[in-house]
């Protein structure tokens, strides 16, 4: 059998954009019509590179005197050796050679992308997004609404969900080929009830059980919560996970600092709320009332704080008095 | 009530009777008879303004950077002495930041010349300032003044509006006992930029010192009594040296002010009025007002009822400083058309955006607040307490309560105290007091209808 030769230009993201073959060596590589891979790349030279056989019978990539060389993972080399794997920069391309001994990975299995799965998802995002809108309006139905106000509200969920939905699906067509709306639509759905649910239950903690902090804080944890959502979504039109991850991770805690950040310029507190504003049915209270005598206490204790606050401001004040004067 | 100095015009407080019938009754004033009223005026305001404008002052205060004017008010020599009497509202720039302000007076010759700050009255809102000549002794105050009859002609000094010096005439209607320091009310017309000025007899003595009008109302004017007036004069003998820093002698006066304040409220026990099962705590005095309403429109699902109870005087420290007033305000709410996860919403709804803390506020600190579920006999409800302290003056305090009945389903009760300008202590106190007074009848929670949840 006889040894074939294919050098691969890839994009930047990695993604092969032409493939040629040779039977035999060395290939020539560079901008004149002369070469055997012609470049359209003005950055590299007319005669640039050549590949060849070194002298223990590897594959070589030597430079032929250009001016923006050849690189590889962002250093120089006059020569480099190739085996499958190697991306090399020549002016602004890049380049990979492999020979038809070159193993290939297994076969991925096409279990999932499965027609019935998309339909299900989206028919379970519309009846998700339905039954939070239908709650949400009913639960702060303060005017007797008629069924067309429930209708009006619902058209408006849906319509901002498949907005949101539709910006994700094209982004999807556009990077990797397909839209894949519907489960962007399943994605945005979850995400929007687990917040809401997230919404109820630190009300009910908060009330029940007098564990105000939990609404001191509860913009980070919906803003964990839309991180997770946008995850799934990138993960859906770009494979690379560990990435994501990070990326994700990163803005949740730029966002959770900017909010702590904010918070304290307005209140000098990191909290979100200075005190908790939730109110729930009687039926919900579990822990027990405190006596007047214990409040008292509490408002006794809030001095120290309050002189403490006071302190804090006339020093900052007396400081920057004192950078003001020349 | 707002104070008479220019450029800054106060809003006035809301007082929906009075604002009803003031429009009224201005429109059925003739045309002719207010022209006739203008044109005839009474000789002896013109004896008295000859006589008087010797010792009339302009009092402005000035930026130190650019000397444009920031304040206008107006002030009079005392006697012989090179002592004028004002408001201290006039000059308060002066005392709290003399380091980019500074005074000077304007005599109805057009002369002027620098002021000096030698005392302060916050609480009567009085200040004394020496200048570099002396009075021809027109202004006289005594130790022990004439009694006033009502319908007295009174006569009202000053250059209102920084147009020119003005002479009003009015009469003498008794004293307002409205705030903690009483204050003589005067029907006759007195405008912004006079505070300060002398209000006097024909024969010169002092009876006020012009320092408000309601703005809901006609003429309706307002004078610090001359004896108070009297009482700081007394105090300043020709040695006596401007203080370095009128910051602590300021929050002195208000200290001393809120102890008299919060006695005089705290000295009886609170009344108490119903609003559905709940018994509510409220101040009615001579110094606090309370006022109800009530909201019940056919189409809403609920319906409310509130009592809202507020000092009508305010002592003024700054533009954005008015301290030593409390209001109490309580709302009661049910419905019979919303289930009782709904209605809790909605309250949380009320209960939410209560207060309002911010850095950037140059008088106070922001607020630290305290919260818990607290249960009194058969009365649960949960009790948010905020407190900011005054950056300026230390061991004053502004306290705010907010409470929300948490024990029936389909009712509910919010309150709210407000207290400002007072020490730890006295609001501690009040509101221990406030919240000793909230209670419920205990026959509701027995009757079963109650306890159902509406459909």
């Amino acid at each position: 059998m006889s040894l074939f030769y294919f050098v691969e230009v890839l994009n930047h993201s990695g993604e092969l954009q032409a493939r040629h073959k040779f039977s035999e060596l060395p290939i020539r590589v560079g901008r004149s019509y002369t070469n055997d891979i012609i470049l359209d790349d003005p950055h590299t030279a007319a005669e640039h590179a050549i590949i060849e056989l070194n002298a223990n019978g590897k594959l070589r990539l030597r430079d032929l005197g250009s001016q923006n060389g050849l690189k590889l993972k962002g250093k120089s080399h006059s020569q480099t050796e190739l085996d499958a794997d190697t991306i090399v920069q020549l002016g602004r391309t890049l380049i990979r050679v492999r020979d038809s001994q070159y193993l290939v990975s297994a076969e991925v299995s096409d279990s999932s992308h499965k027609h019935w799965q998309t339909w299900l998802m989206f028919g379970c995002a519309i009846v998700m997004i339905c039954a939070l809108s239908l709650s949400t309006s009913w639960l702060g139905d303060i005017a007797n609404n008629k069924v067309s106000d429930y209708i009006m509200d619902m058209t408006k969920w849906l319509m901002s969900a498949a907005a949101w939905a539709g910006i994700w699906a094209l982004a999807n067509r556009v990077f990797s080929g397909t839209a894949n709306f519907g489960r962007h639509l399943f994605i945005f759905s979850c995400g929007i009830v687990a917040l809401d649910l997230l919404d109820h239950l630190y009300a009910f903690l908060g009330f029940a059980f007098s564990w105000e902090w939990f609404t001191y804080y509860q913009s980070h944890l919906q803003i964990v919560l839309v991180a997770i959502t946008i995850y799934f979504h990138l993960r859906l039109i770009n494979n690379k996970r560990a990435m994501l991850k990070v990326i994700c991770a990163s803005l949740a805690a730029l966002s959770s600092g900017l909010i702590f950040m904010g918070n304290y310029q307005s209140t000098n507190q990191y909290a979100d709320n200075l005190y908790m504003s939730e109110v729930l049915p009687p039926a919900a209270r579990i822990s027990r009332n405190h006596s007047l005598a214990e409040f008292d206490q509490a408002i006794q204790q809030l001095k120290t704080d309050i002189d403490a606050e006071r302190e804090k401001a006339l020093k900052e004040k007396a400081e920057k008095n004192n950078t003001n004067k020349p | 009530m707002t104070f008479l100095r220019l450029p800054v015009l106060f809003a006035c407080l809301a007082f929906p009777a009075f604002a009803a019938t003031s429009s009224s009754t201005s429109n059925q004033v003739p045309e002719d008879q207010i022209s006739t009223m203008k044109t005839q005026p009474s000789s002896t305001a013109q004896e008295l303004y000859a006589a008087a404008q010797n010792d009339l002052l302009q009092i402005r205060v000035l930026l130190k950077n650019g000397h444009s004017q920031s304040g206008v008010g107006s002030g009079f020599l005392i006697g012989t002495s090179n002592l004028v009497i004002t408001n201290f509202h006039v000059i308060s720039k002066m005392a709290l930041e003399p380091e980019t302000y500074f005074g000077e007076f304007k005599d109805t010759q057009g002369k002027s010349g620098e002021i000096e700050l030698l005392a302060v009255d916050v609480l009567h809102d009085l200040a004394v300032v020496r200048i570099n000549r002396q009075g021809t002794g027109f202004f006289k105050l005594t130790e022990t003044p004439a009694p006033l009859n009502q319908g007295e002609h009174l006569y009202s000094l000053g250059n209102p509006l920084d147009l020119g010096f003005f002479i009003s005439e009015g009469t003498y209607n008794g004293l307002s006992h409205r705030g903690f320091s009483e204050q003589v009310m005067f029907t006759g017309p007195v405008n912004p930029g006079m505070s300060g000025g002398p209000n006097v007899k024909a024969d010169g003595q002092v009876a006020g010192v012009n320092v408000a009008h309601r703005r809901d109302g006609e003429l309706v004017s307002f004078l610090v009594p001359a004896t108070y007036a009297q009482k700081l004069f007394a105090r300043i003998t020709p040695e006596s040296k401007p203080p370095a820093d009128f910051k602590p002698i300021i929050g002195e006066q208000l200290l001393v002010y809120q102890s008299v304040m919060m006695d005089t409220l705290l000295a009886k026990p609170l009344t108490h009025k119903n609003l559905g099962p709940y018994s509510v705590p409220v101040r009615e005095s001579e110094q606090v007002r309370c006022w109800g309403s009530s909201d019940t429109k056919g189409e809403k699902t609920y319906n409310t009822d509130q009592i809202n109870c507020r000092m009508e005087s305010a002592i003024y420290v700054s533009d954005d400083l008015q301290t030593g007033n409390i209001s109490i305000h309580h709302k009661f709410t049910q419905t019979d058309k919303l289930n009782s996860l709904r209605f809790a919403l909605l309250m949380g709804k009320f209960f939410s955006n209560r207060v309002d803390s911010n850095t950037k506020d140059e008088d106070v600190t922001t607020s630290r607040c305290t919260e818990e579920f607290i249960g009194n006999n058969n009365f649960s409800s949960r009790a948010v307490v905020c407190v900011e302290a005054y950056q300026k003056f230390s061991g004053l305090y502004n306290f705010l309560l907010f409470t929300t009945s948490t024990d029936e389903p389909l009712m509910n009760l919010q309150s709210r105290l407000v207290i400002n300008g007072t020490s730890y202590e006295n609001g501690q106190k009040f509101i221990s007091q406030f919240l000793t007074g909230l209670t419920k009848e205990t026959k509701i929670t027995a009757e079963p209808n109650n306890t159902k949840e509406a459909k």
